[in-house]
């Protein structure tokens, strides 16, 4: 990828991966850190992606799978989740639909996602996961009914 | 009216051009930071590809000694390898169609199962040094100077997709470190003699298996290992074929060519590159 060609790519997906990391994060250092860390990827792996909607479910995948994974490592090593309440969460924090979004299990957030935010529907989901459609409406039914309350 | 609701939320997540202009410069930062450990970013040693060659070996005279499941101490004859997982989580049987098909680029790496550290696996070999050496030995292996290197290692399995309807495409290969299972290198004076495998169940039971008798593998890979001690070396498993990956091109045949798997890859070190699973002789 040439450095224009990075640039493009960063620009057009910048916001979309760190965000979809902050849903995971919940704190913007930690989120920016595992965006830049998806970035590298695509630099690192040369991708060549088959057009738009390719390169938005591999970052999707690939942003979720990297977060999780690091929180996991997180508590593996027992290191403490950090109680600094960062900028980000200030301006967020009055936000209850967001707030309800980030305190849902990791489990879910990846079906929320790809379907509230990115419209996939489950069966789409389920291809991009890799997970039985079942098992997906599962999900984004169990995380309805927490998010249920802020949402009414 | 609910999916307006997230969606605005999430798009309400503060975003701004000095966080923008951060990352950026922190992504070419960590990208320069990896290619700076990565010399030259070909690779690749295929060790235990030959599993004939094991077999081979280990058909002469072979021993086990399992204690990974339940704790029981039993021998089996004739049987012998050193790569696969007991429990078939990290080596051969997970089906890979072929060496010559290229592995997808790594989107991500999931670490599973138990945890054995090095310090586990290290206490245990030094609590069963005795039994392990005797079997060793009973077996015909010379192990009157019998050493176990420091460090062990993992593997990084890479298990192959084959999803029909799935049309990301370049996500069809998924890689996990089975964390329940290092393999220790055992010294005979300076000669390789023989691979123990330490394994932890998900009871946390610590067992292990050793594997021994394929010499001409052994030199091929202590060879190899000497030539590149003290630097960052990767263990892959596709399929039942063990590759490494160094930071250098470290030419070295077991009859296999390996080289088509990595085409998907500019820098597969650096892919791979995870701290948990770099390995220094």
């Amino acid at each position: 990828m040439s450095r224009d060609e990075l640039e493009a790519f960063y620009n057009k997906y910048k916001e979309y991966v760190y965000k979809l990391c902050y849903t995971y994060m919940k704190r913007a250092a930690d989120a920016e850190d595992c965006a830049e860390d998806v970035f590298v990827k695509v630099l690192s792996n040369d991708l060549k992606f088959n057009g738009e909607e390719h390169e938005k479910r591999w970052l999707a995948v690939a942003a979720a799978n990297h977060c999780k994974n690091k929180l996991k490592k997180r508590n593996r090593d027992g290191a403490p989740l950090s109680d600094i309440t960062d900028e980000v969460q200030e301006e967020n924090k009055n936000d209850e639909v967001l707030q309800a979004v980030l305190s849902l299990p990791d489990k879910y957030k990846s079906v929320v996602w790809l379907y509230y935010y990115d419209g996939y529907k489950t069966a789409e989901i389920a291809k991009i996961l890799k997970k039985p459609a079942s098992t997906v409406r599962n999900l984004l039914s169990e995380a309805r009914a927490i998010l249920k309350k802020v949402l009414e | 009216m609910e999916t307006e609701k997230i969606k605005n939320s999430i798009d309400n997540i503060a975003f701004n051009s000095d966080t923008s202009d951060r990352m950026y410069d922190n992504i070419q930062k960590k990208y320069e930071s990896k290619k700076k450990r990565c010399i030259n970013p070909r690779i690749i040693i295929p060790v235990a590809a030959c599993a004939a060659l094991l077999a081979v070996g280990v058909s002469v005279t072979g021993i086990v000694l399992s204690k990974a499941k339940d704790g029981r101490t039993t021998e089996t004859y004739g049987i012998v390898t050193t790569t696969v997982d007991p429990d078939g989580l990290a080596g051969e049987g997970n089906g890979f169609a072929g060496l010559n098909i290229p592995l997808s680029p790594v989107s991500d790496i999931l670490f599973k199962n138990a945890v054995l550290t090095d310090e586990e696996g290290r206490a245990y070999l030094n609590e069963n040094f005795g039994s392990i050496k005797s079997s060793l030995s009973a077996s015909g292996v010379s192990v009157s100077d019998m050493k176990i290197s420091e460090h062990g290692y993992y593997h990084i399995k890479c298990e192959q997709k084959t999803s029909a309807d799935y049309d990301v495409t370049l996500d069809l290969t998924e890689y996990s470190v089975n964390q329940g299972f290092r393999d220790y290198l055992v010294y005979n004076g300076d000669t390789l003699v023989s691979i123990v495998t330490v394994t932890k169940d998900k009871d946390g039971r610590v067992g292990s298996s050793v594997s021994f008798g394929a010499d001409d593998y052994y030199r091929s890979f202590d060879k190899f290992i000497k030539q590149n001690a003290g630097k960052e070396i990767i263990f892959l498993y596709v399929g039942n074929v063990e590759v490494i990956l160094t930071n250098d091109y470290a030419p070295f045949s077991v009859g296999h060519n390996v080289s088509p798997l990595f085409e998907n890859m500019r820098d597969p070190f650096n892919a791979f590159y995870s701290e948990s699973v770099v390995y220094v002789a």
